[in-house]
């Protein structure tokens, strides 16, 4: 128990230093934050007035309001913003890392190879777009007009960290399958499209796609369902679903990684 | 200690011609083939030995690193190191070797070097006051005093190779394995890592496992050499032995003023190419001082210098020796 304890304290530690460290390097380029700000504030908007368009002969699409529309649109960009903050540094530099041997580094050291491809990097100045997603989500919900309890903005906020945790399991189990192909360049694209496939909520696809997005890809529990959890659409054993399918993903994709690890062949030379 | 019994690793390698025909091709049928880049390799090590692990590029040296290390399954075979089995990557394992390659990178790259010292600290969990003594230590060690607080890319490749040292024997670690430590090094970057190497294993009496390409890193710190080439293992004993069994003559070259007759050579040794100022021969190695004093009495000599053979060469000798031997074994089995 205690070197567990002692265990866990290290990878805190650790990821404080990484995160550091890359803040400090990251520094060095303030211009990045102030275009990130500009460009942030602006996709946003756009993403806003964008699903307008929608509404301006009809109050509801699909059974969704303009308001409810927001939270998802808020969500998606939070997410996305997720994405490029945490897991698209890490990806991008998985091919660089076995090409370049770092990967060989990694792996000799005595900290789980997982977290080490997985945290080593984080993108300083993405943390904007959670931040200002979250707040379209919260503007959306409360123009909703709906019943706003500390109760039902945890289950959201519960919802939307196993949107987050899922979204990492896709991205490992797409990490080790790069590791053969050495070449993790299109698979960030293809994360990047999941994504932005939960721009709308998954009841405006239909037939085929539809299914697709509900049951055999993740899509609908990234943005849709969080959503209605706040709505009050649907309750805590969505919450609980959603928390299940983030365990089974994240076994499954550690799983993947091992395996993949086995077959590692390594830079050569 | 290090015991390796029957190691192979195998690579299924895929091939294709040139052009784009042949890249449609390959789209849907790929031509593959199995490298043994190891085969059937078997050795012991005990602590605190220094072993030069030696052979041409290709060879399967790095490839018995890595599997010594840990970061490759090996198709067949057993490795023990400390006592582990290495690829199943155990922590406690993992704490007590490093794994060094030259012109590979595990520093932060826009950060001061120190700052990749401290992850190394918290990876390691090497506490505060032991971090301290093992930092002057290296520091002392490899004149580290001015680079800590450098950006790593600002560094120098010399200065760049002995902060990567640093990073990898911070938690002292009980056996090296070191793969081409010098590469693209100059004379003096050579020495400071030679003199490194073996005042680290003296001090802590940590087994070394190297590689390298320069004949004088591998005479400077071991006394033992394993020879490999094409997967398999060709020689394991005495350096000296080596060097005295394999390549018996030393090359002497030597630079005139005038020329003179190409045939003037031969009376000193067996020529390797001339042009009637300049020769290169080589000389049996007893005879190398007699040579080059008759030389010098006899020629109207510039420049003369005497050099070991390389290692390439030396081990070209073994290798070539070794596929005669064992053609004229099958011969004589037929």
């Amino acid at each position: 128990m205690t070197v567990q304890i002692r265990s866990r304290w290290r990878y805190r530690r650790l990821l404080a230093i990484f995160w550091r460290n890359t803040l400090a390097t990251e520094m060095e380029y303030r211009v990045n934050f102030w275009s990130n700000l500009v460009l942030s504030t602006f996709w946003l908007g756009w993403a806003a007035l964008g699903i307008r368009v929608y509404f301006r002969f009809t109050t509801s699409v699909r059974g969704w309001t303009y308001a409810e529309m927001l939270i998802v649109v808020g969500l998606f960009f939070a997410l996305n913003g997720v994405r490029q903050a945490l897991i698209t540094p890490n990806l991008a530099r998985m091919t660089e890392y076995v090409r370049d041997g770092t990967l060989d580094f990694l792996l000799t050291k005595p900290v789980n190879s997982q977290f080490m491809v997985s945290f080593r990097h984080i993108g300083v100045f993405n943390w904007l777009d959670p931040v200002l997603g979250l707040i379209l989500a919260f503007t959306g919900l409360i123009a909703t007009d709906q019943p706003v309890t500390v109760g039902s903005i945890a289950l959201f906020l519960g919802a939307f960290l196993c949107a987050i945790v899922i979204l990492y399991a896709v991205s490992l189990a797409m990490m080790s399958l790069s590791l053969r192909s050495v070449s993790s360049e299109g698979v960030d694209d293809l994360l990047q499209g999941l994504v932005e496939t939960s721009r709308l909520p998954v009841q405006i696809y239909r037939g085929a796609l539809r299914t697709v997005f509900s049951v055999v890809l993740p899509v609908a529990l990234f943005t849709t369902v969080p959503t209605q959890v706040a709505l009050g659409q649907r309750g805590a054993a969505w919450v609980a679903l959603a928390a299940g399918v983030a365990i089974v993903a994240n076994v499954v994709a550690s799983a993947l990684w091992r395996v993949a690890l086995r077959g590692y062949t390594g830079a050569s030379g | 200690m290090i015991e390796v019994e029957g190691l192979a690793r195998h690579f299924r390698v895929s091939h294709r011609d040139a052009g784009l025909g042949s890249s449609l091709k390959a789209l849907l049928h790929r031509r593959y083939e199995l490298v043994r880049a190891v085969d059937d390799v078997s050795f012991r090590i005990d602590d605190g030995e220094v072993v030069g692990f030696l052979g041409p590029n290709g060879a399967g040296k790095t490839t018995t690193l890595k599997c010594l290390a840990g970061l490759l399954y090996p198709t067949h075979g057993t490795v023990r190191v400390l006592g582990f089995t290495p690829n199943e990557r155990r922590a406690e394992f993992l704490s007590r070797i490093t794994f060094v390659m030259g012109q590979r990178n595990q520093l932060f790259w826009d950060l001061p070097t120190i700052e990749s010292l401290r992850v190394n600290q918290a990876i390691y969990r090497i506490g505060d006051t032991q971090f301290k003594e093992s930092l002057d230590e290296l520091v002392d060690l490899l004149g580290l005093e001015p680079l800590l607080t450098k950006q790593v890319r600002m560094l120098s490749l010399g200065e760049r190779m002995r902060c990567e040292l640093a990073a990898g024997l911070l938690h002292r670690p009980d056996v090296l394995f070191l793969d081409e430590p010098t590469l693209g090094l100059d004379v003096r970057g050579q020495g400071a890592v030679r003199s490194f190497i073996a005042e680290y294993n003296q001090r802590h009496g940590a087994t070394v496992l190297l590689t390298s390409h320069y004949m004088a890193d591998v005479t400077s710190l071991a006394k033992r050499v394993v020879l490999i080439d094409h997967g398999v293992l060709r020689y394991d004993g005495d350096l000296a032995d080596l060097v005295e069994q394999a390549a018996p003559f030393r090359l002497v070259t030597v630079t005139l003023s005038d020329p003179v007759e190409s045939g003037v050579f031969a009376g000193y040794g067996e020529v390797i190419e001339s042009d009637g100022t300049h020769a290169v021969m080589r000389v049996p190695r007893a005879a190398t001082r007699d040579v080059a004093s008759r030389l010098l009495a006899e020629l109207p000599v510039v420049d003369v210098s005497i050099e070991e053979p390389s290692i390439e060469d030396t081990m070209r000798t073994v290798f070539d020796q070794r596929a005669t031997d064992a053609v004229s074994v099958d011969a004589a089995r037929e």
